[in-house]
């Protein structure tokens, strides 16, 4: 087991080092630098050398490079180009902006497909179940980014009952507020998953009603609501969570329309804008993030699985 | 219709790292707090949106709408005009030679508290002459022979040669009052140190700029609002939908196309903004060859540019100088007007290759216009290819002298025409962008003949001389004004715009 | 091969395909998706014959309500909306085919040949494809484009390459299920070469699997191209698509909210006609659902 734990970090880290290079080529694969957009259309070529210099950009790729794995290995993943704050306090402040966005979103959605589920997996045949299979159709069909324009067109712009744009207030301290600022693009990003987590719900619900332990525990009497609360919900949960779990785990890497569309201030955005700036560390700190995000998940899944699994580390 | 996915216990246990990254959340969100970003204008309190707003060096920037609320500069134009109006400087004197002018300084104070001495605007000057650390000051100072204090509050400076009365006033309104020992690129990147009517609260990159009012700012009762927030938005129809939807009072750089819908609701005003000009690279083929920049130059159909793209906002222009210049000369735009006939005929006379790539930047409107020359251009007989670039990319190429054709922007010329050589395209040397070692000599002599024109008599000639040895080298041709606009609720007033579009909100109020 | 056992694999494919059609037509939804396509490619082949107008054409006044002769309306520079909502099918087509098929075709050959080989070819391209898969793919798409340019060439390089890893860990998956199996084991036993063996024997059998994922990766890249347009950085105008023409609706959206309706519709409909078809051809070649119905808002 051991062995094989050395290997999977191993590989984690591998990936790690690549993926940092690769973000860094691919930012430096982009035409131009900070010092052309801090310069501005106007500034002479000395200007724009001055700038550079000041910004660390006129050193050697390679060297600009290691000097920030230097940085990143002591914890301090450098500095924005815009601003004298750290990449790491402008990523702190952008990560729980996406994070509550995503959460709210996942929390609407199950709000949604939880009674669309059941319904639709308890009473098939229902008019409530046929109008529900219609939200679903419609509901995985549609963009997200086409709903959210028919949001702001409808709730917004024509009624003024809520903001056209998002913006991120922290919940715990102005729950209402928070709410207001940023139910727009959470309904954006809901309803595609509540599609999704309905039709999961649904079918691995209406599976387990025909297992016969629920012959069984109906036999002995208990009370149909009960079935379905205690027992049947129960073993119909385990894929739904999961179902759930993928939904957030690819929120929290960012929306970058759906911010993009509301003016949201997450990590979606932040990367968006810094592309267009070049603004390097900021757009490498938070790919980063996402990419790290990413494997430490599957690396833990990888390891947990092969503890459940022998084979798998005997390969 | 639904269907049972695998679930391996794998996608069971991502789900399970997520939940531990969810319940972490609360923890985190902890670090950003903020308040109720709220728009609306409550009574001293307004909420504008822009697009990013980056730096707070008023050297670097002379476009930068904000930075006219952190800082004074020695003088004020009256808007709308070229009237001055006294503002860091209390009163100032040219020297009956037009070698020096001395200025004295009005008894005001940074924000800091610190009195502004001349000592500040003799740091000022040094570093407005330093051609790695002047920035956009670099170019309108160099007239400029030393600064010297005379006292404390008394500053004579004095020129290399004699200069007119105009380039030492434009170069006047736009010289930053800055204490000295902020006074540099790196110190400002982040942190604005002046004396202007707004002080920073505080800056975040990607969401708001918080300003609250200088409460020692030396024009008495302004400014007439206690705070202004600038929301920064990506994207223009977010920012229009956020007007309109009341989260913002106002929004600045709107589009042309914004106007249509915003006008019966909102209060539009117009800066007078930048000028569109098609530039032709003179240091490439095909555009080497002055005959055919001249015969392309008769095919941009200006009018209908500005009806189609600009919504019927803007004047045109032919030479890059501004309406309202002295310099501007309408008359070019009658007797070389568009005419795909003299076009052609002169194209055929040239000779040369018949294909070139356009750029394009992601500008709005950029697109449209150049289609509309492509397709002019098409009439006679030039093939122009159309190149969509990023925002950056394009300037970065721009900067590199590579684009063989674009249409850019060329900064305001204010009141004096020898202006016209800020910019990277319009610089009266090898570093011109798009002539490079081929500026021609009488271009170079005629920008310094229109800023030495001290008599009436020789303005007149010099401007007449400018503006005939631009038309002939036909690398840049004036397409028309690209107004700045704003759309504001009907209860502000009291909004400004400067001639270099920076936004003068001390006097903006609320009813 | 002798005559008679050609005629008899004839027959067989015959009946295999007919087994297809008849467990793809199992699905009643499926039938409708695969007309609803049907339909979608023959308005983006002939947009020429059944658009009413030019899809640049401005012919009459601008933001026009529906009426007679623009049966949509018109866009902010007078163009008729049908008609560039018809040929806008094209754009949203050829990205969404075209980068799903560049996903194929780099990502299975990349999948066989590691889940064939084995060893430090299978550790290398599978480092590669965790990598692409960790990186957002509208991240990938905006760096791809903002270094190369948006053109409809680009745009499905950049959708392409972020839809490697997908068809690059079904290949190899299948690929390692079916390596040892007899009849590879067989062919090879037979003297057939390495590269034979991996492209004939192994890709034949993983068409079907394949199949899907092409279906549910173009409905992805469909939506991303959109998404990416809506921001700005589709397919360059004038030419139409519909993300492109979502963009442009939004700078009216108090003017002409009916602007928008139309090309979010059309694309809606084509999402839901590619999801159909995709679970049609899941019941017909027997392959389990796929990450298609797990993809979150971009």
């Amino acid at each position: 087991m051991s062995a094989y734990l050395l290997r999977r970090v191993g590989q984690f880290l591998v990936v790690l080092v690549l993926a940092s290079i690769a973000v860094w080529a691919m930012v430096y694969a982009l035409p131009g630098d900070a010092a052309t957009v801090l310069a501005g259309p106007d500034a002479s070529g000395p200007q724009i050398a001055a700038t550079r210099a000041r910004l660390g950009l006129d050193k050697p790729v390679v060297v600009q490079y290691l000097l920030w794995v230097k940085g990143a290995v002591t914890g301090h993943l450098g500095q924005s180009f815009y601003s004298a704050d750290s990449v790491s306090h402008t990523l702190a402040e952008r990560i729980p902006a996406t994070v509550q966005l995503a959460v709210l979103g996942m929390l609407l959605a199950l709000l949604i497909a939880i009674p669309i589920g059941t319904l639709i997996a308890l009473r098939p045949r229902s008019l409530l179940a046929r109008l529900s299979h219609g939200y679903l159709t419609a509901g995985l069909a549609i963009p997200s980014f086409w709903l959210a324009l028919l949001l702001i067109i409808t709730l917004a712009v024509r009624t003024h009952a809520l903001p056209a744009t998002g913006d991120y207030v922290n919940f715990w301290q102005h729950p209402v507020a928070a709410l207001r600022w940023s139910i727009l693009p959470a309904i954006a990003v809901a309803v595609h998953g509540s599609c999704i987590i309905a039709r999961f719900l649904a079918t691995s619900l209406s599976e387990v009603m025909q297992r016969d332990f629920i012959r069984t525990v109906r036999a002995k009497g208990v009370r149909e609501s009960r079935v379905v609360i205690r027992h049947a919900m129960r073993n119909a949960a385990l894929p739904t969570v999961t179902v759930v779990g993928i939904q957030l785990g690819s929120l929290l890497g960012g929306t970058v329309v759906i911010e993009a569309l509301f003016n949201y201030p997450g990590l979606g955005r932040l990367l968006y804008t810094s592309i267009g700036q070049r603004d390097y560390a900021v757009v490498q700190g938070g790919v980063l993030f996402v990419v790290v995000v990413f494997l430490v998940l599957n690396l833990l899944v990888d390891l947990l699985y092969a503890y459940l699994d022998p084979r798998i580390r005997l390969a | 219709m639904t269907e049972l996915p695998r679930l391996s216990r794998r996608s069971l246990l991502v789900s399970a790292g997520v939940a531990g990254i969810a319940a972490a959340t609360p923890g985190l969100a902890g670090c950003g707090a903020s308040g109720d970003p709220t728009g609306g204008a409550h009574g001293d309190r307004l909420t504008l949106g822009t697009t990013q707003i980056m730096q707070f060096d008023p050297y670097q920037t002379n476009s930068a709408l904000h930075i006219h609320s952190f800082y004074s500069y020695l003088i004020d134009y009256a808007p709308g005009g070229y009237r001055t109006v006294p503002a860091g400087a209390e009163k100032w004197a040219i020297g009956s030679d037009f070698r020096s002018v001395t200025i004295t300084l009005r008894a005001a104070k940074f924000h800091d508290g610190r009195a502004i001495g001349a000592e500040d605007v003799v740091a000022g000057v040094k570093r407005a002459l330093d051609p790695k650390d002047g920035f956009t000051l670099v170019q309108p100072s160099e007239f400029i022979k030393k600064a010297t204090a005379v006292d404390k509050r008394t500053v004579r400076i004095d020129f290399h040669y004699a200069v007119a009365e105009g380039i030492v006033l434009d170069w006047m309104f736009s010289f930053p009052l800055v204490p000295a020992d902020h006074n540099s690129g790196a110190a400002l990147a982040n942190k604005p140190a002046g004396s202007g009517p707004f002080r920073l609260v505080d800056y975040d990159p990607n969401r708001r700029l918080r300003l609250s009012r200088n409460p020692h700012y030396w024009d008495k009762g302004k400014p007439r609002l206690k705070e202004i927030e600038f929301r920064f938005f990506q994207d223009d129809q977010a920012m229009v939908s956020a007007l309109q939807s009341g989260d913002v009072d106002g929004a600045t750089y709107l589009e042309f196309n914004d106007v249509a819908q915003l006008k019966d609701q909102f209060t539009v005003a117009q800066g007078s903004g930048r000028m569109d000009i098609f530039f032709m690279n003179g240091g490439m083929p095909p555009f080497d060859n002055v005959k055919l920049r001249q015969a392309l130059a008769r095919a941009i159909d200006r009018e209908k540019i500005i009806k189609q793209v600009r919504f019927g906002i803007g004047d045109p222009v032919y030479a890059p100088i501004m309406p309202g210049s002295a310099g501007f000369d309408k008359s070019y735009l009658t007797s070389h007007a568009f005419d795909l006939d003299a076009a052609a005929r002169l194209l055929k006379k040239a000779g040369g290759e018949r294909t070139a790539t356009a750029a394009v930047s992601s500008d709005p409107g950029a697109s449209q216009m150049m289609q509309i020359i492509q397709d002019d251009f098409k009439k006679i007989g030039f093939d122009l290819t159309l190149k969509p670039m990023e925002a950056t990319a394009f300037l970065n190429d721009l900067f590199a002298g590579k684009l063989q054709c674009c249409v850019a922007n060329q900064p305001n010329t204010l009141q004096s025409p020898g202006l016209v050589a800020r910019g990277r395209a319009m610089l009266p040397s090898q570093d011109n962008v798009m002539m490079k070692n081929q500026v021609p000599q009488s271009y170079i002599d005629a920008v310094h003949a229109c800023n030495t024109a001290t008599t009436t008599a020789a303005q007149r000639d010099a401007y007449a001389q400018l503006n005939k040895v631009i038309v002939d080298g036909a690398w840049a041709v004036g397409i028309a004004t690209k107004k700045s606009l704003a759309g504001l609720r009907r209860q502000i007033s009291g909004y400004a715009v400067d001639q270099r579009d920076y936004l003068i909100l001390d006097n903006l109020r609320t009813h | 091969m002798t005559t008679l056992s050609m005629a008899a694999e004839r027959v067989r494919a015959r009946s295999g395909a007919r087994t297809f059609l008849s467990r793809y037509a199992r699905s009643r939804s499926a039938v409708v998706g695969a007309i609803g396509l049907l339909v979608i490619v023959v308005c983006a082949v002939a947009a020429p014959l059944l658009a009413p107008y030019g899809p640049t054409a401005q012919s009459a006044g601008s933001l026009l309500g529906p009426s007679g002769s623009h049966w949509l309306g018109t866009d902010d520079l007078g163009r008729d909306i049908l008609s560039r909502a018809i040929y806008g099918a094209r754009a949203s087509l050829t990205v969404g085919c075209g980068s799903a098929a560049l996903g194929a075709l780099i990502g299975v050959p990349l999948g066989v040949v590691a889940g064939y080989l084995g060893r430090w070819t299978d550790s290398v391209s599978m480092r590669f494809v965790d990598l692409l898969l960790a990186v957002p793919t509208v991240l990938l798409a905006l760096v791809i484009t903002a270094v190369i340019g948006a053109s409809r060439i680009n745009l499905i390089v950049a959708i392409g390459v972020a839809a490697i890893p997908q068809f690059a860990r079904l290949a190899r998956a299948a690929t390692l299920s079916i390596r040892d199996r007899d009849f590879v084991v067989a062919s090879r036993g037979m003297g057939a070469t390495t590269p034979d063996t991996m492209f004939r024997t192994v890709l034949l059998n993983l068409l079907g699997p394949i199949m899907v994922q092409l279906v549910i990766t173009a409905s992805l890249a469909v939506v991303v191209e959109a998404g990416l347009s809506v921001l700005g950085l589709g397919v360059p105008p004038p030419t139409p698509s519909w993300g492109g023409m979502l963009q442009e609706a939004r700078g009216y959206l108090y003017q002409s909210p009916t602007f928008g309706v139309f090309p979010g519709l059309c694309l809606a409909i084509t999402v839901f006609c590619m999801d159909r078809v995709g679970h049609g051809l899941r019941i017909a070649v027997g392959v389990e659902s796929a990450g298609a119905t797990t993809r979150a808002a971009i």
